[in-house]
C-alpha cells in the first residue's frame, strides 16, 4: 500500500503541480482520462486492478492521489484533508492557482516531509513548521540548533513528564508534544476559542389536521415553536422538525509563548454528544473524569480541539413555512420566514431562502410579491430569495407567487395539468453569538505556562457561531 | 600604507559582497529568474554554481519549480549534486529531493553525493541525521545497499527517536532496493518493533506490513506493549498498528465465546461500557489479551482522523462481532459531517456493517435522512442505510420518509427510494401490504421513473408469494384503465400475463380491453399485448381436451367455413391480425413466431416453455450486499473490481499459550508469576528493551549465511508443527540458539562496547537465569531474555534440537502452570 504521487490541477484538469512518490506513477493525463470516464460522484476510481485514484476538489483546485490498492480508503482522503490544512496554514486560505505556482519549492519540501515510503509521515502543521521554512521566512543555517530551541526542548520534556506519565525520551528533539512547534514566541499573548455549529433541520409538511387548525386560528403572525429558549407568542401549529442535527467544532487559536497548559470547560446542558472526536493534544482521561473538560497543551496557531454531533437541537433562530393553494384561483403559494427572539443575538447575516420546484414542469414563477428582500430565479428549478446584510431579530417577511406550468406537459387523468407548487424551501444563514445546542464555555484559563511570562495576562476571547446550512421546510 | 591599502581592499571586498547579497535577495524577492515562466539553462546553472547560499537557493527553487511542473531537469544533475553539502538547510533539502527523484537515472553522478550524505549521518543535529538516512535509503542506486545497511544499523540504536523512526522507514525502502537483504533488515526491524518510543513504533509497524506482513510471530512480546501505547502512536501509525493487531489476534489469540453463568464484565475498566455490560444478557468471555486490545482500541474511535476510526471499527467488527458493538454507531455517524468524499466512504462502510447487524445504527436513523445538498451517491447510500437499519418499530417512519423521496423532483432519488421501499416490504406482511397499496397508487403518476420503478417493485412483491396476490393483479388490471404512461401500461400487461396461470379470469378481460385500442398504443405496449395474447392462448389450448384440439386443427384448415366457438380463439386471431399489419418489424416478427408456435400441436411443449416458463423472482438485494467479505475501511469495499489484497487470516483454532506474549520482564520482580493480576504489562520495561535490542543487533553482525539457513529450517519446522499451519514464506529471522555461555559472553562484551548500562542488565539477567533453575515459578524470566520470540516458540516445542532440552522442558511446564494460574485467577 502506497501513495504513488500527488497532483494538483485546476478544475479543467490542467496540471499545476506534481510530486511523484514512486518511480513511474500514472501520469496526470491518465488520471484525467479516468476522471472524465467516471461519474463525478465516484470518490474512488479504479485505474487498474491494483491502482486507485482518490480525489477531492477544494477552492477550485483538484487534488489527485493515485495509490496502490490495499490502501485503507480513508488514508489518502484524510491525507488530502491534512494537506489542504497545511497549505492553508502556510499560504492562507483560500488556496488558489497563483499561490500554488508561487510556492512550488515550499510545497515540494512539505510533501517530502509529509509522505515517506508512500505513506503519510509528518502531517501536523506545527511539526512541519519546524521542518520546512515559511516562504520568505529566514532559513536556518547549519549545523547547530539555535540555543533557544535546545532550552525550550528541555522545558518541554520536563513539563510533559510532569503532566503526563509518559516514558520520557530525552532524545526527542521537539519534546513529546509532536503537535507543538518549538520555541514559540509571541509579543501579544492571545487565546481565542470559537465554537461553531452547523445546523441541519428537516421540517415536514403540515398534516391536513394541522393545516385545518391553522386556518381556524387564522393567525398570520408567524410564531416560533413552543420552546422555553425563545419568547413565547400566539400559539400556532407548526410541524415539529423530524431531523435537527448540529455538527459542532471547538476551535482554539493560540498565540501564546512557550508551552502553555490550558483548561477549557464547556457545558452542553444535558445534551448527549454523539461520538466526540478530539485533537491528539486533549487529555482524554480528564474528559472522561469530567465530560466537558478539555485540558491540553495546544499547538501554536489554529487547531480544532473537539468535534461533536448533537441531534434533537432547537430549530434555530430563523423559522419559516410554505403554504400552497392560496388565493382566489387556489394557485398561489406563500413562503414566510421570520426570526425568533433569542437572547444575546441582535441579528443574523447572509439570510437566504431557496425556493425549490420541479424545473421540468414549471416554466416560470409569476406575480411574485416579496414584503422585503429580493427574489430571483437563479437556476432551473430553484429561485433564491435574498436578504442582504443583517436581518434583525423579531422580524418577518413573506413571498407570494404563482407557478406557471409548462404547457407541453401531458394532462393528468382528469384532463388538466395539475398546478405546481414549490417542493420545499431551504434556508441558510450565519448567526453569531449563539449556539443551537446551548453549548457554552464555562471557563477558559491557562493553567501553567513554561516560557510564558507570568505577568503577561493573555487576552482571551470566546466566540459562538451557528451556521444554518440546511434548514429544509417541506411543502 | 600597504596595511591601509589591504584594509581598503578588504572593505571593498565586503562591500562588493554585500551588494551582491543585496542583489541576490532582491532577485529572490522579485523572482527575476524564470519570471516569464521560462528558465534559461545557463542562468539556472549560474545560480546553482554561485558562491552565495542565497543564489544557490534561487537556483534550487528554479529547479523545484521545473520539477513541480513536470519538466525534465536531469541536465542539471552535476550542478545540483555539487550543492549536496550546502550550508543552508533549505538548499540542502531541495538538493535531496532532487536526488531522490533523479538519483536512479544518473546513478554514477548520484554516487558523488553519497559521501556528503554519509557524513551527515554523524551530524549532531538529529534532524539532519534523520534526513541523511532518509535520502540515503531513497536514492535508488542498488550499489549503495551495503552503505544503507550500515547507516540503518547505526540509526536503529540512535539516541534520537526521530532518527530511529527514519531508520524504520529506511528499512522498507532498502528492502525495495535490494530484496536479498531481507534477513538482515528483518533483524533490524525486530529491534525497532521493540522500540520504547511510540514515535518509532508506528513507522516500524508500517514497514513490517510492507516487508514481512506474515511474520506476525515477531510481535508476540510486543503485543501488550502496543496495546498500552496505542493511544500515543501518531495517527497514521495507529491505522497500521490496529490492522496488524487485528491480524495478530486472529492467529494467536483465542476467540471470544459465549459462556453462561459467569461474571466477567466486558471492558470493565471503561466507564461508558459499564452500562453495556449490564445490558448484556449472556456473558461474552474473551481472552484477557484480547480484552486489553479492545480496551485500548476503544478511545481511538474518538480520533479526529477518520481513517483511524474506521480501522478501530474494523478491529471490533473482525474480532468481537458477537459482542454488543452499539458504541460503534456514534463515531461513525459523527463522520457524516466531514467532506463528501469521506462521507461516501463512511456510509459505504455503515451499509456493510448494517447488513451484518441491523441494530447497530437503529438509534441513528435521523442521520441518514437525505438533505438536498447531498450528492446522489451519498443520497443513495443514506437510503440504503436507512432501509437496512429500520426495525419493525421504525419501519413506518422510514417508509413515509422514503415515500417523500419517491415523489421528489430528483429522478435519481425517486428510483432509489422506490427500490428501497421494495426492500422494506420484506420486513413483514403488513408492511408489504402497506407498500403495495402505496405503490399501486403511484401507477397513475406522470413521473415515468416513479411508475417504472413502482411496477418493478410490485412485480417483486407479487412474485414473493403469487398466491396471496391475485387481488393485486386484479387491482393492476383496473389501474390499467387510467394508467397513461406507456411504460406503466406495458408493465401491467406483462404482469397480468405473467400471472395468467393463477389469476385466470382477469387476463382475458384485460386482453379484450387492450384489443379495443390496440392501434393507439405505443410499440412497447403493443408488444406486451401480443405477448399476453400468446400466453393466454397457450393456456387456452393446454386446457382444451385433446380431441377438441384435433378438431381445432381440422377447423383451422378451413377457418372461414365455421367461426371458432371460443372467444379466446377470436381474440387471439384478431390480435395476430392487427400485429401482422403493424408498422413495426419487430412486432410483426414476434406475432408470426407466436402464431406458428401456437398453431401447431407438435410445438405445444415449445410454446409452453416459451410462454409459461416460471420467471425467477427478481433478486432485489441491498446494493451493498456481497461487500461484507471486504474489510471495513478497505479500498475494495468502496471501489468495485478491486480485489482484497490482504484478507484477514481466519481464526486459528489452535492458539498457543498466552505466555508467548509475556514481555521480557525485569527479573527484580520474580513475584509476577504468582500474581496473575500483574501479568498485565506495565509500561516500565525500558531497561530490558534496550538490553535485548543490543544483543540482537550484535547477533546480526555474527550471522553467517549457513547459520541463517539452519535457523530458517528450524523456524519452518518448528512453527509448522507448533501452530499447525504453513510457515510463512517470507525469509528467515535472526534465529540463533545461544549455544554456550561463551558466545553469550561475546555478545555481552560487544554490547558492552556500545553501552555500559546494557552490560549491567545482561549480567543481571544471567543471574536470574541461574535463580530460575532453582525456582520454577519464575517463568516470566525465561531464556527469552537473550532471544527473540521465535526462539521461545522453539523452546516450547517438544523435542527441540536445542542443547538445553531439559531446561526447556521444565520451562514449558512452568509456562503452562503460569497460564493455568492466569486463567483460574481471572
Amino acid at each position: 500500500m502506497s501513495i504513488l504521487a500527488v497532483y494538483i490541477t485546476d478544475i479543467n484538469g490542467q496540471q499545476l503541480f506534481e510530486y511523484p512518490v514512486s518511480d513511474s506513477p500514472p501520469t496526470n493525463k491518465i488520471l484525467q482520462v479516468a476522471l472524465r470516464d467516471a461519474s463525478p460522484e465516484d470518490v474512488v476510481l479504479r485505474l487498474s486492478s491494483d491502482e486507485l485514484l482518490f480525489h477531492r476538489r477544494q477552492d477550485a483546485l483538484d487534488f489527485l492521489i493515485p495509490c496502490t490498492a490495499p490502501m485503507p480508503a480513508l488514508v489518502p482522503l484524510e491525507f488530502i484533508s491534512h494537506l489542504i490544512k497545511v497549505l492553508n496554514d502556510y499560504f492562507q486560505p483560500p488556496l488558489s492557482r497563483q499561490k500554488i505556482e508561487k510556492n512550488y519549492s515550499t510545497i515540494m519540501m512539505l510533501l517530502n516531509e509529509m509522505i515517506e515510503d508512500g505513506y503519510p509521515f509528518v502531517t501536523e502543521e506545527n511539526a512541519l513548521r519546524d521542518l520546512v521554512p515559511f516562504a520568505g521566512g529566514l532559513s536556518k543555517f547549519l549545523p547547530t540548533l539555535p540555543k533557544g530551541a535546545a532550552n525550550s526542548l528541555k522545558s518541554l520534556t520536563s513539563s510533559r513528564s510532569s503532566s503526563k506519565s509518559f516514558s520520557s525520551d530525552s532524545s526527542l528533539p521537539r519534546s513529546n508534544v509532536p503537535w507543538r512547534r518549538s520555541n514559540v514566541k509571541h509579543n501579544n499573548n492571545e487565546l481565542y476559542v470559537d465554537i461553531q455549529e452547523t445546523l441541519s433541520v428537516i421540517i415536514p409538511a403540515l398534516s391536513p389536521t394541522q393545516q385545518l387548525l391553522n386556518s381556524i386560528n387564522g393567525g398570520s403572525n408567524p410564531v416560533p415553536s413552543a420552546s422555553a429558549f425563545y419568547t413565547p407568542a400566539v400559539p400556532q401549529v407548526l410541524a415539529e422538525p423530524i431531523v435537527a442535527i448540529a455538527h459542532g467544532s471547538v476551535l482554539a487559536t493560540t498565540k501564546l509563548s512557550g508551552v502553555p497548559d490550558i483548561q477549557l470547560i464547556l457545558s452542553f446542558g444535558n445534551r448527549l454528544l454523539e461520538g466526540p472526536a478530539f485533537h491528539p493534544c486533549v487529555r482524554l482521561a480528564r474528559w472522561r473524569e469530567r465530560p466537558g473538560t478539555l485540558s491540553f497543551i495546544p499547538p501554536d496557531g489554529k487547531c480544532c480541539l473537539l468535534q461533536y454531533t448533537i441531534s434533537g437541537v432547537e430549530s434555530g433562530p430563523i423559522g419559516g413555512d410554505l403554504k400552497t393553494g392560496l388565493g382566489p384561483m387556489k394557485d398561489e403559494f406563500e413562503v414566510r420566514v421570520w426570526s425568533r427572539v433569542p437572547r444575546n443575538v441582535k441579528f443574523v447575516e447572509n439570510l437566504r431562502v431557496e425556493v425549490v420546484f420541479d424545473g421540468e414542469r414549471v416554466q416560470n414563477v409569476k406575480g411574485t410579491r416579496a414584503s422585503s428582500g429580493e427574489f430571483n430565479i437563479e437556476k432551473k428549478g430553484a429561485g433564491v430569495w435574498r436578504f442582504p446584510g443583517k436581518t434583525p431579530m423579531g422580524w418577518n417577511a413573506s413571498l407570494r407567487g404563482t407557478m406557471v406550468v409548462n404547457e407541453d406537459l401531458e394532462a393528468g387523468p382528469d384532463g388538466t395539468v395539475a398546478q405546481e407548487f414549490p417542493k420545499y424551501i431551504r434556508i441558510s444563514y450565519d448567526c453569531q453569538g449563539m449556539l443551537v445546542s446551548g453549548a457554552k464555555v464555562e471557563s477558559l484559563r491557562v493553567v501553567s505556562g513554561k516560557g510564558l511570562d507570568d505577568r503577561a495576562k493573555p487576552y482571551k476571547g470566546v466566540k459562538y457561531l451557528t451556521q444554518g446550512k440546511d434548514i429544509v421546510i417541506r411543502g | 600604507m600597504a596595511e591601509s591599502l589591504s584594509k581598503i581592499t578588504a572593505i571593498f571586498e565586503t562591500a562588493k559582497e554585500l551588494t551582491m547579497e543585496a542583489a541576490a535577495s532582491a532577485r529572490t524577492a522579485t523572482a527575476s529568474l524564470g519570471e516569464d515562466g521560462v528558465f534559461r539553462q545557463r542562468d539556472v546553472q549560474r545560480y546553482l554554481n554561485s558562491r552565495h547560499e542565497k543564489e544557490k537557493l534561487v537556483g534550487m527553487k528554479a529547479i523545484a519549480t521545473m520539477m513541480s511542473k513536470g519538466q525534465d531537469v536531469t541536465e542539471y544533475f552535476p550542478d545540483v549534486v555539487k550543492n549536496s553539502a550546502a550550508q543552508t538547510l533549505e538548499v540542502r533539502k531541495l538538493v535531496y529531493i532532487y536526488l531522490l527523484r533523479y538519483g536512479q537515472q544518473e546513478s554514477d553522478l548520484a554516487l558523488l553525493s553519497i559521501n556528503a550524505i554519509q557524513k551527515s549521518l554523524g551530524d549532531q543535529n538529529p534532524q539532519i541525521r534523520a534526513m541523511a538516512i532518509k535520502v540515503l535509503s531513497g536514492i535508488k542506486v542498488p550499489s549503495i545497499a551495503p552503505i544503507i545497511l550500515l547507516g540503518i544499523r547505526k540509526a536503529i540504536v540512535d539516541m534520537s527517536a526521530i532518527v530511529r523512526r527514519a531508520a524504520a522507514v529506511a528499512i522498507g525502502k532498502c528492502f525495495e532496493l535490494d530484496k536479498s537483504n531481507l534477513e538482515t533488515l528483518v533483524g533490524y526491524l525486530v529491534t525497532l518493533l521493540a522500540d520504547k518510543s511510540f514515535y518509532v513504533v508506528g513507522s516500524a509497524v508500517q514497514t513490517f506490513v510492507n516487508i514481512c506482513p506474515d511474520r506476525l510471530d515477531m510481535l508476540h512480546t510486543n503485543y501488550r506493549r502496543y496495546c498500552n501505547m496505542l493511544a500515543d502512536i501518531e495517527e497514521w501509525g495507529q491505522v497500521c498498528v490496529l490492522d496488524m493487531l487485528t491480524r495478530y489476534v486472529r492467529v494467536y489469540v483465542p476467540k471470544g465465546s459465549m459462556v453462561k453463568k459467569q461474571k466477567d464484565e466486558f471492558y470493565s475498566d471503561d466507564e461508558e461500557s459499564g452500562k453495556e455490560a449490564e445490558e448484556q444478557q449472556e456473558d461474552f468471555v474473551i481472552d484477557p489479551d484480547l480484552e486489553m486490545l479492545l480496551a485500548a482500541a476503544k478511545p481511538l474511535l474518538q480520533s479526529r482522523n477518520s481513517a483511524v476510526v474506521l480501522a478501530a471499527v474494523n478491529l471490533f467488527n473482525a474480532l468481537v462481532p458477537e459482542a454488543d458493538l452499539s458504541f460503534l454507531g456514534p463515531p461513525l455517524v459523527r463522520l457524516l459531517s466531514r467532506p463528501s468524499e469521506i462521507q461516501y466512504v463512511v456510509l459505504s462502510n455503515i451499509a456493510v456493517l448494517a447488513i451484518q447487524n441491523n441494530e447497530l445504527f437503529a438509534p441513528y436513523l435521523k442521520y441518514f435522512y437525505v438533505f438536498p445538498s447531498d450528492t446522489p451517491e451519498i443520497a443513495k447510500l443514506k437510503i440504503e442505510a436507512l432501509t437496512l437499519s429500520c426495525s419493525e418499530s421504525t419501519v413506518s417512519e422510514v417508509l413515509s420518509e422514503l415515500q417523500y423521496y419517491a415523489t421528489s423532483v430528483d429522478k435519481f432519488l425517486v428510483a432509489e427510494a422506490v427500490r428501497a421501499i421494495g426492500r422494506c416490504a420484506q420486513t413483514s406482511n403488513e408492511i408489504a401490504r402497506r407498500c403495495l397499496r402505496w405503490l399501486l397508487k403511484q401507477i397513475h403518476s406522470t413521473d415515468h421513473t416513479l411508475v417504472g420503478e413502482s411496477l418493478t417493485v410490485i412485480r417483486y412483491i407479487i412474485q414473493l408469494s403469487p398466491k396471496d396476490h391475485i387481488k393485486t393483479v386484479a387491482k393492476l388490471a383496473v389501474a390499467l384503465d387510467s394508467a397513461k404512461v406507456s411504460l406503466a401500461r406495458a408493465s401491467i400487461i406483462w404482469l397480468v400475463g405473467e400471472f395468467a396461470g393463477i389469476a385466470r379470469y382477469i387476463a382475458p378481460d384485460v386482453l379484450r380491453k387492450c384489443a379495443k385500442n390496440f392501434a393507439d398504443e405505443d410499440e412497447s405496449t403493443k408488444l406486451q399485448i401480443v405477448l399476453l395474447a400468446a400466453k393466454l392462448y397457450s393456456y387456452y389450448i393446454e386446457d382444451k381436451p385433446v380431441q377438441e384440439d384435433q378438431e381445432q386443427e381440422d377447423q383451422q384448415l378451413e377457418p372461414t367455413i365455421r367461426p371458432p366457438a371460443d372467444p379466446m380463439d377470436l381474440l387471439f386471431d384478431y390480435i395476430m391480425l392487427l400485429a401482422r399489419y403493424d408498422t413495426s418489424y419487430d412486432l410483426r416478427d414476434r406475432a408470426r413466431l407466436y402464431k406458428s408456435v401456437l398453431s401447431n400441436q407438435s410445438s405445444a411443449p415449445v410454446a409452453k416453455l416459451l410462454l409459461q416458463a416460471p420467471k425467477p423472482s427478481p433478486h432485489a438485494p441491498s446494493p451493498s450486499q456481497g461487500k461484507e467479505k471486504f474489510l471495513i475501511g478497505s479500498s475494495a469495499l468502496v471501489c468495485a473490481r478491486i480485489s482484497e489484497a490482504r484478507p484477514l487470516p481466519p481464526w486459528s483454532s489452535d492458539t498457543p499459550d498466552a505466555s508467548i506474549r509475556d514481555e521480557i520482564k525485569n527479573e527484580e520482580t520474580p513475584v509476577f508469576a504468582s500474581l496473575p493480576k500483574k501479568v498485565k504489562p506495565t509500561p516500565k520495561k525500558g531497561k530490558k528493551e534496550i538490553k535485548k535490542k543490543k544483543v540482537v543487533v550484535e547477533k546480526i553482525k555474527q550471522v553467517k549465511p549457513k547459520s541463517v539457513k539452519k535457523a530458517e529450517e528450524d523456524y519452518h519446522t518448528t512453527l509448522d508443527e507448533f501452530f499447525g499451519e504453513p510457515a510463512a514464506t517470507s525469509a528467515p529471522v535472526m534465529v540463533e540458539e545461544v549455544e554456550d555461555s561463551e558466545q553469550e559472553q561475546d555478545e555481552k562484551e560487544e554490547a558492552e562496547d556500545s553501552e555500559s548500562e546494557v552490560e549491567i542488565i545482561v549480567e543481571v539477567s544471567d543471574d536470574s537465569e541461574e535463580e530460575e533453575s532453582e525456582d520454577d515459578s519464575e517463568d516470566e524470566v525465561s531464556e527469552g531474555d537473550d532471544e527473540n520470540e521465535e526462539e521461545e516458540g522453539d523452546s516450547e516445542e517438544e523435542g527441540s534440537e536445542s542443547a538445553s532440552d531439559d531446561q526447556v522442558e521444565t520451562e514449558d511446564e512452568s509456562d503452562d502452570a503460569a497460564a493455568r494460574g492466569l486463567l483460574s485467577g481471572q
